[in-house]
């Protein structure tokens, strides 16, 4: 056979088989095309039942009258029902008209059209809708699918990162802002620790009473009343503000015992302590979050956390009234202030030895 | 060197909040839906809203309908509630929030977007649930039994600008941080309206037909308390305050209790217990 013939040949075979293939790409494409919509439907509307993506008429459907079809029926075009359909009629692009005596016995459901049954009976319901649901949302609905044990870890130990992510950035501003406050409470809590502690305990108790005595109060002068809601978020800002320094102030304590180096600056260590102390209730919690595919070791680890983070803000609550946020700081740290001990200058009295000056007031005061 | 490492730590934490936030606001993914579901027969029905954030509209309507719901919603946090119990002929409305944690269905000025017309040939018991909404409530012309509206953070109104067609046995009102102003109450056909509010103001009109006396019991932790009521009906106001002042207008006080002059004769009676802590509570007659 000549070269050009067994060319010929070949071709003759080839030729239809890609013609062929090339009007099957389109066709297949419309059929993922319409699986993925029915998938969508299915699960955004909850429609069960839809019948494959082969079975849907592409382009108009009518139910002509007196005739009986079995539903669901679905359509890539408009559907027009004069008879009855024994299902759900869904149209993926268009309206479903309902003619007088067409029946539907489902749900009547229009992808970018409407529904019109004004003289048709439909026992279910009808949804019209601007486009289909978005799958990935669809299959996040929280009421039918409820989260893996995996998702719910996974939440908690984002949930807890992103608090403890937080409260590093705010301690960063307090050691930047208010480094020496934040030294004055550790001070306190190290010199006061016990009575911090009962300080914290009856400040978590008198926090309502207090701010319900400054609610009367401006209530009772008629001005004041108008001042109440400010009162009541500037006392809510003041009692978080207090309660984190003291919080920071327990995590740097805690941390200044675990990290000390004796090379690094004192901002080095105090930055280090701070970021220790905070790492170990990190750590308690994140444990408590990735326990979460084991409920009961998950509670005694969380109520663990949580004894130790409420016995942490109860003492740096103490420590913080304690020292006035603070700014108390002579009387915070334990040593007298100047002024304190100034009034104690001698006096030169005939007949009586004049006191001598303390050496720490004499060594303050200079 | 370890100060390096404690400064590049908090850094990367800087750096991971922004982050984190983008993240949780995502891009809305607008969508809307339209659902209805057409009348059967005229028994009474039970319908219950639930709705987070955004514009709300309820309104009566002659279609033969037993709801036609439309919702404008971000696909990406909510996901629309439509269901439907023929047996216990109830139904439950609105938009639930998707996921969990903080994220909402939007705020108050989102575009979210609720509108609910309802039948007017129906008995209907009503519950309204809304959280941060501007809720305009026209149930004038509906067959109410009972209606239950519970309200976050709303700017909330309820108007019965047209009579309704059956006799209420209960109209509650239960509003968080918000304003709430009822309108034409008289029209609701009721035998007792209750209405607590935390911190706001309350604004209500017993304008309308009055059909019956009416009594109506009002709680309101902080804020202004305002009623106003036609000047032909008779008032008797039983009040209970820790610091709110009064204004009384044509008021008298007889016993522990203020009454209007024209208690005696007046052809329809209004009981007002009001109660509230720190504000105002003012009573305005109005011509009827």
């Amino acid at each position: 056979m000549p070269t050009l013939q067994r060319i010929l040949l070949a071709f003759g075979f080839l030729l239809p088989g890609a013609l062929g293939a090339q009007s099957a790409a389109p066709a297949s494409s419309t059929a993922r095309s319409t699986a993925l919509e029915l998938e969508r439907l299915a699960k955004g509307e909850g429609i069960a039942g839809l019948p494959p993506a082969d079975s849907v008429t592409q382009g108009p459907r009518s139910i002509p009258a007196g005739t009986t079809v079995r539903g669901p029926v679905v359509a890539r075009g408009p559907i027009d029902v004069a008879g009855t359909v024994d299902g759900s009629v869904v149209s993926l692009a268009g309206d479903v008209v309902v003619r007088r005596g067409g029946v539907i016995t489902g749900d009547a459901v229009a992808v970018g059209g409407h529904i019109l049954a004004d003289s048709g009976r439909v026992e279910g319901e009808m949804r019209s809708m601007s486009a289909l649901p978005t799958l990935l949302a669809a299959s996040t609905l929280p009421a039918a699918v409820p989260r893996s044990a995996s998702q719910a870890t996974f939440d908690a130990v984002r949930i807890v990162t992103g608090v403890f992510a937080m409260l590093l950035v705010i301690a960063l501003g307090v050691l930047l802002f208010a480094g020496q406050n934040l030294d004055e409470v550790v001070g306190t809590l190290e010199r006061r620790f016990a009575r911090a502690f009962w300080v914290g305990v009856s400040g978590q108790l008198l926090l309502l009473p207090v701010l319900v005595v400054l609610v009367l109060a401006l209530a009772v002068s008629i001005i004041g009343i108008l001042l109440i809601p400010f009162a009541i978020v500037a006392y809510g800002i003041a009692a978080a503000g207090v309660v984190t320094l003291g919080f920071l102030a327990v995590a740097r304590l805690i941390g200044g015992a675990l990290w000390h180096p004796e090379t690094a600056t004192a901002r080095a260590r105090s930055l280090g302590a701070l970021a220790v102390g905070i790492a170990i209730f990190f750590v308690l919690w994140l444990v408590a979050a990735l326990l979460g595919w084991a409920p009961l070791a998950a509670s005694v680890v969380r109520a663990a956390a949580l004894a130790a983070t409420w016995a942490a803000l109860t003492l740096g609550l103490g420590a913080t009234i304690l020292s006035r946020a603070g700014t108390h700081r002579r009387v915070a740290s334990g040593k007298r202030p100047i002024e304190l001990a100034a009034w104690q200058t001698p006096t030169p009295i005939t007949g009586v030895i004049a006191a001598r000056r303390p050496v720490a007031a004499v060594k303050e005061a200079r | 060197m370890r100060g390096h490492v404690f400064a590049l730590a908090l850094a990367g934490a800087l750096a991971l909040v922004p982050a984190g936030l983008v993240h949780a606001q995502g891009d809305p993914l607008w969508r809307s839906v339209d659902i209805s579901r057409q009348l059967r027969d005229s028994q009474p029905q039970r319908i219950r809203v639930q709705y987070g954030a955004g514009r709300v509209d309820v309104h009566g309507s002659t279609d033969p309908l037993l709801y036609a719901l439309h919702l404008r919603y971000d696909e990406s946090r909510a996901a629309p509630l439509h269901q439907y119990d023929a047996e216990q002929r109830s139904a439950l409305l609105g938009l639930e929030s998707r996921g969990q944690g903080l994220r909402s269905t939007g705020g108050r000025d989102a575009p979210g977007e609720l509108r609910l017309s309802l039948p007017r040939s129906v008995p209907l018991d009503l519950d309204l649930e809304f959280g941060g909404t501007a809720a305009t409530l026209e149930l004038g012309g509906l067959a109410l039994q009972s209606l239950r509206l519970e309200c976050g953070a709303t700017d909330a109104t309820l108007a019965f600008t047209t009579p309704n067609r059956s006799r209420m046995r209960e109209l509650d009102v239960n509003v968080g941080a918000a304003g709430f102003r009822g309108a034409h109450l008289a029209n609701a056909n009721a035998d007792e309206i209750r209405v607590r509010g935390g911190v706001g103001s309350v604004d209500l009109d017993f304008g309308g037909t009055w059909t019956r006396d009416l009594a109506v019991s009002t709680r309101l932790a902080v804020g202004t308390l305002t009623l106003h009521v036609p000047a032909d009906v008779g008032v008797r106001v039983d009040l209970e305050r820790v610091a709110a002042s009064f204004r009384h207008e044509g008021l008298v006080k007889r016993d522990d209790a203020w009454y209007s002059e024209n208690w005696d004769t007046a052809p329809h009676k209004l009981r007002i217990r009001a109660e509230t802590y720190f504000g105002k509570i003012d009573i305005q007659r109005n011509a009827q």
